[in-house]
């Protein structure tokens, strides 16, 4: 399961083009609009994971 | 002067994310966990930060070099597309089944714990994956410019 979350956090920073500090905390700070819907989505694909994991498996 | 600027920045972002809690999945998963027992606390830790972040940054925005003289390299794109949506949904999942972003997880490696290893090295490898694919999907068309 680390492994699988591993590749998938690789893939997608690089695919993204940042991570939560890269557009969570620097992205938002300088208001970039890319950087908002990137916390948004990343923010919205962790909790729907969670939900998923913890209480439908 | 550069690498002891770099060193001191790391030192002091890596002992935020241990102080914050931002280093311990169980932490990051119950903040992701709205319908459990959910923990807002890393909200203020992301609130506090981009608090500090936005005059930093407007501060650099102001200059044109760096206080060490360096040119100042801040990110100028604006525009969104499919990438960058799919890229962040992708991090999202594997954050949300790990607990651990690239950041906070080089710290718990640092820190020697097994499980940050194990993700690192994998997260290594998802990096080195999307260059290589990226470097198969654009090599035929450079290769046809040359």
């Amino acid at each position: 399961m680390l492994l699988v979350a591993g590749l998938l956090v690789g893939l997608g920073t690089r695919y993204g083009a940042g991570c939560t500090s890269g557009h969570g905390v620097c992205g938002l700070s300088r208001l970039s609009p890319r950087s908002l819907v990137a916390t948004g989505a990343f923010m919205a694909a962790g909790i729907a994971t969670v939900f998923v994991t913890k209480h439908l498996i | 002067m550069n690498a002891l600027a770099a060193f001191a920045a790391g030192l002091v972002f890596g002992i935020g994310l241990i102080v914050s809690g931002m280093t311990d999945p169980g932490k990051v998963i119950g903040f992701l966990d709205l319908a459990g027992r959910w923990d807002p606390s890393l909200a203020f830790v992301m609130g506090g930060a981009i608090l500090v972040g936005y005059f930093s940054f407007a501060a650099a925005g102001k200059r044109g070099r760096t206080l060490l003289g360096g040119a100042m390299q801040l990110p100028k794109r604006r525009d969104i597309d499919a990438r960058l949506v799919a890229g962040s949904t992708v991090f999202g999942i594997g954050w949300g089944l790990a607990g651990f972003c690239p950041g906070p997880a080089l710290v718990a490696l640092g820190a020697g714990i097994d499980e940050a290893a194990l993700f690192v090295a994998a997260m290594l490898a998802g990096m080195v994956i999307y260059d290589a694919a990226e470097r198969l999907i654009h090599a035929p068309r450079r290769r046809a410019k040359a």
